[in-house]
């Protein structure tokens, strides 16, 4: 993909983000001008680059939304949420081509018919929103507009699409331009008509179609429809979508007069001879054009046009007529045989001959860059002349403007025509007026009238002059550097504090110092072999000193990766608002969403990782937590509820919490619920405390639509959230009142690459667990074991502590061995909020890890989170104690 | 070799005419609003040909044409590439100061006569 | 009123207006194969032009006159 490309999408993305980041606010503050211009501003610059590529529906959907917000800005409709839909909606949409132009890679978009009318449907409702409500608002104006206009419009109507940018002549096929150059140059006039009736004009009692066969014959002509014609059935008949484009042996001022009372539906180009001299067809290689060149250069010097015409007819029989090289001896041959001494277009032609063999520009000025332009800007100098102001800046237009024209002129090689410039600019400085300078220009030039006549009459001399000294810039300078399309980017552009970064290179830099720190742990392994194999010791102190160092260096390297690994949880915040938003709209709930803590941050994975739960807790608590507003009037709350979702760190921690101000969630429900569901039994109904309660609803299988996890129709249960929050060594809690609301509180390591594990033995195997889980390793005494009705247990600081042995567990047929003194080795893991103690022959140290989850079917296997290399190249399982049980 | 400063608050089309232009054999900087403009302008101007869009944050194209034909610096031509087409957004470009007005989208073909018809062979009066 | 609608085909007589577009319509979707005789238009709206493009009939004669001929032959014969 092309660089350009590249930006455009990822500035796309950021701007889309912001769009939609502008616009909640927006609904807080609807009279913030300042955000109503930002917002504006991000449209309007969105469209324009999508403007620089071919992706019309895009720029049509954009272009529909930059003209409702400029409505919203003046003023003349007032911000609602019923804007705020279609705009979110239309960007929507721009965030899937986006999608789209970055699968195809390429950088095209291939037509696609469903794409456009959703475009069309899209750019539709965002116009209805402007008319109606402007109609609604000022009657008048709208209907009265098209009739008191006195000029044609010279642009096309705000709501086609790109298709208007490219010059229209390119598409008259080559024969009907030449048959209106011949015409023009006999004298006839000829227009270039684009007409565009507006949808609503048959109700107007308009007969576009009369209108248009009332003209004379046209020399070219195209009817097509503005968007993709309906099936059939589906047409419309009544609604006008025509566009008759036509090129008319017409002046265009009787033309302007026939369409009088419709100017802004017609687009009226007064056709010149050079415009329509335009090659087309295809590029072509192999032509000896080099030598071709050489000899109608002479030629063209020395006006010998017979010459110049017999090489032209030698070089077209040799190539094939549809390439561009070939329309361009046609051409050529026209103009020569008709207006022999219009050297300049000879030139031009020439030029574009060149060009297309991609032959260097080094020997003659480029003339049809100096043809055109020259008489556009001198015709605009003289329109910023003819400016009656006087503004502080004055004498520094007046200086921009006599350097406009200086290069004009000199860059067409005219520059004896600047002769008293100086002195009328420097008049016109002391009078502190334009009229000096302006009176230079109305004399030593007659300006064309604005826009008709790209090629004011200069003298021919102009192409046999001698080229102009060797700096002229533009191709020539730029020949021995070109450049490779937007190499340079990386040393021009002010050094960026911030560089995006490919998330797969992060992902492998953190691998490799997983590997690193893999390997680093073998030393102590090779320290103890020099020692006890080999029977150094002096080694194996160096070896021991060599791996502190290395020990340090890579904690530290593995800090520094992990920090660039750091994401702000406003990565999966700024979700929220919509989210929010829109979620409440459907409920028919108000809801004030507080954020905050957005800039604490946390491994990537782990910010991922909390997304999905996130977005079930904010359904819950909006579909099931929050009441209605009538509900919350009648208990005395205010209408809008509130949802509070704040991070903060905690040590190695993050806590995210997520609270609202709802109806809180009764103990007693959740009890019959769980009760009626088999969860519990009978007893454990009349013992279990209300927050022991309130933690069924993490239980598998309790969803209840009634109460809690119904998550807006979804079934899915709290139990599938707590699930998600475990997988990255997460946990969870939940404190509610009710009548006054639920706040849920997510605890999350803020890393999850490297795990430190403590390795424990058991028959005779070793296994880690992590020691995110274990609370404390203790040693007890055979005796200190009770059985409680076949459940072991014993007594830890005053408190019962169930014990089960891992052999058990992993239904290893052994009995744990105890040590020496007959202890048995505990390990206590903390499962939520309850202890539990795991009996093992031994504890060992513990261990910087990398898990690698099971793959394959093993990744079926429950009860192991994972499996490591350890520095001695064996592989160590990791026991997952909750799933165990 | 010419510089040509290039403002524009979108990225992609900074992008876009520093490709076109440097291609052409011109040096561009660019600037992402009129403020970094006037600030560029001071540290590493004036410049042969001011590129400059209409609606920007913090200064808007106006605004900076303004600012710039109010320095008693040598005044180079400036183009004000707007999206709007209307009259009246062209003469507001021209009081600001523009001397040529230049309608979006803009294609390379079209642009560069026109870089080159300003940056002729005047130098800055 | 300038419609003669004769079995399988419907013959244009003389012009049509706006009104005739929805009765044109109709008739080409009750017979996508259904012919259209052009000959004796002298004109027709622009309604009337939008449903030919739209459905583009079976045209088994097109107008004598050779001005609303020659602009229909081009809307519906070129490519888009």
């Amino acid at each position: 993909m092309n660089p350009l490309l590249d930006q455009f999408i990822s500035e796309s993305r950021d701007a889309i983000q912001s769009i939609g980041e502008r616009l909640m606010q927006l609904e807080n503050t609807p009279d913030d001008h300042e955000l109503m211009d930002e917002l504006f501003r991000l449209v309007h610059t969105l469209k324009g680059n999508s403007g620089l590529f071919d992706f019309p529906e895009m720029t049509r959907v954009l272009h529909g939304a930059e003209d409702l917000m400029d409505t919203v800005r003046d003023g003349r409709i007032g911000y609602s949420q019923s804007l705020a839909d279609p705009l979110l909606e239309a960007m929507d949409f721009v965030s899937a081509l986006l999608d789209e132009i970055l699968a195809g890679g390429d950088g095209n978009l291939p037509a696609d018919a469903e794409r456009t009318a959703a475009a069309v449907a899209l750019t539709d409702s965002l116009r209805r929103l402007i008319t109606a409500r402007a109609e609604q608002d000022e009657p008048e104006t709208t209907a009265a507009e098209p009739l008191t206009a006195s000029t044609p419009a010279t642009h096309a109507r705000p709501d086609d699409p790109a298709d208007d940018v490219t010059d229209p002549t390119t598409r008259i096929p080559e024969a009907a331009r030449m048959d209106a150059y011949r015409r023009m140059v006999q004298g006839q006039s000829c227009s270039w008509l684009s007409y565009r009736p507006e949808e609503e004009c048959f109700f107007k009692g308009e007969d576009p179609f009369y209108q248009i066969t009332q003209l004379p014959d046209p020399l070219w002509r195209r009817v097509s429809a503005r968007e993709p014609w309906p099936a059939p059935d589906a047409l419309d008949a009544y609604r006008c979508l025509l566009h008759f484009e036509c090129v008319i042996p017409m002046d265009p001022r009787e033309l302007t007069e026939h369409f009088r009372y419709i100017p802004d539906q017609v687009e009226i180009i007064p056709l010149q001879p050079a415009m329509l001299a335009i090659p087309t067809g295809e590029t072509h290689d192999g032509l000896p054009v080099a030598e071709y060149l050489e000899t109608a250069k002479s030629h063209l010097e020395s006006g010998n046009h017979d010459g110049l015409a017999r090489a032209s007819r030698l070089l077209l029989e040799l190539s094939s007529p549809e390439l561009k090289v070939a329309s361009a001896l046609r051409w050529l041959l026209l103009v020569l045989g008709t207006q022999p001494d219009d050297t300049r277009l000879q030139q031009k032609l020439l030029d574009d001959i060149r060009r297309g063999a991609g032959i260097g520009d080094d020997t003659a000025p480029v003339l049809e860059d100096t043809a055109a332009p020259d008489a556009d800007i001198i015709s605009t100098q003289a329109e910023i002349l003819a400016l009656e102001d006087t503004p502080p800046w004055l004498p520094g237009r007046l200086r921009a403007v006599a350097a406009s024209l200086r290069a004009a002129f000199t860059q067409a090689g005219q520059q004896a025509r600047l002769e008293g410039m100086d002195e009328a600019l420097r008049a016109a400085l002391e009078q502190k007026a334009s009229s000096p300078l302006a009176r230079w220009l109305a004399d030593h030039v007659t300006p064309a009238p604005v826009g008709v006549d790209p090629a004011p009459a200069a003298p021919s001399t102009v192409a046999t002059e001698p080229a102009p000294t060797p700096a002229t810039p533009g191709a020539t300078t730029g020949n021995g550097e070109a450049r490779k399309f937007g190499r340079r980017l990386e040393d021009n552009y002010a050094s960026p504090s911030a560089i995006k970064v490919d998330q797969a290179k992060i992902d492998r830099l953190m691998n490799l110092i997983g590997e690193m720190i893999v390997a680093k742990n073998a030393l102590p392994y090779l320290a103890a072999r020099a020692e006890t194999v080999f029977g150094v010791r002096e080694l194996s102190r160096e070896i021991k000193g060599q791996y502190g160092t290395l020990n340090r260096i890579a904690d530290e390297m593995q800090d520094a990766i992990m920090q660039v690994r750091l994401l702000p949880v406003s990565f999966v915040f700024q979700r929220f608002p919509r989210l929010v938003r829109d979620t409440a709209h459907k409920l028919g709930k108000e809801v004030r969403l507080v954020l905050e803590g957005e800039s604490t941050e946390a491994d990537k994975n782990v910010i991922e990782s909390l997304a999905d739960p996130l977005v079930h807790i904010i359904r819950n608590s909006l579909d099931h937590g929050l009441e209605t507003p009538e509900e919350r009037r009648a208990a005395g709350k205010p209408m809008a509820g509130r949802l509070t979702i704040s991070a903060r760190s905690e040590s190695d921690r993050v806590v995210i919490e997520i609270a609202d101000d709802g109806r809180g969630i009764d103990p007693a429900a959740i009890r019959r619920k769980a009760y009626e569901k088999g969860i519990i039994d009978e007893q454990a109904l009349e013992r279990l405390t209300d927050q022991e309660a309130l933690n069924l609803v993490f239980a598998p299988g309790f969803s209840t639509a009634a109460q809690v996890s119904d998550l807006s129709g979804r079934g899915v249960g709290m139990d599938v959230v707590r699930t998600a929050v475990a997988r990255v060594n997460g946990s969870i809690d939940l404190k509610s009142r009710p009548g006054e609301g639920t706040r849920l509180r997510l605890s999350l390591p803020l890393s999850m690459a490297v795990t430190n594990v403590m390795i424990i033995v058991s028959a005779g195997q070793r296994f880690g667990v992590s020691m995110d889980a274990v609370a404390e390793t203790v040693r007890v005494a055979r005796t200190d074991i009770q059985c409680i009705k076949h459940q072991m247990t014993t007594v830890l600081r005053g408190r019962v502590v169930p014990l089960v042995a891992l052999n058990d567990l992993l239904a290893l047929d052994e009995a744990q061995v105890p040590n020496d003194d007959g202890e048995m080795a505990v390990v206590v893991v903390r499962i939520e909020n309850d202890f539990l103690g795991i009996i093992v022959d031994d504890c060992r140290e513990t261990v910087d890890i990398i898990l690698k989850p099971l793959a394959g079917f093993l990744g079926n296997l429950r009860g192991y989170a994972g499996s490591a290399l350890l520095g001695d190249g064996s592989v160590l399982l990791v026991l997952n104690p909750r799933e165990l049980l | 070799m010419k510089r040509i400063l290039v403002i524009d608050d979108a990225a992609t089309v900074r992008l876009y005419h520093r490709e076109i232009l440097e291609q052409a054999g011109f040096a561009v900087i660019e600037a992402i609003n009129g403020l970094e403009a006037l600030e560029k302008l001071e540290m590493e101007g004036p410049f042969d040909l001011y590129l400059v869009d209409i609606n920007m944050p913090k200064l808007d194209g106006y605004g900076f044409l303004k600012a710039l034909r109010e320095k008693d610096i040598p005044q180079a031509p400036a183009i004000m590439i707007s999206t709007e087409s209307s009259p009246r957004d062209r003469e507001a470009a021209l009081v600001a100061g523009a001397n040529l007005y230049v309608v979006k989208p803009i294609r390379p073909e079209q642009l560069l006569p026109q870089v080159r018809g300003l940056l002729g062979e005047g130098h800055p009066s | 009123m300038g419609i003669e609608i004769d079995d399988n085909t419907l013959r244009v007589t003389d012009m049509l207006g706006v009104e005739d577009a929805e009765i044109l319509l109709d008739w080409l979707l009750k017979h996508p194969e259904g012919n259209l005789d052009l000959a004796g238009c002298t004109h027709l709206h622009a309604a009337n032009l939008q449903v030919l493009m739209a459905t583009r009939p079976r045209i088994t004669a097109w107008p004598e006159d050779a001005r609303p001929a020659d602009w229909l032959r081009h809307a519906l014969n070129q490519e888009e």
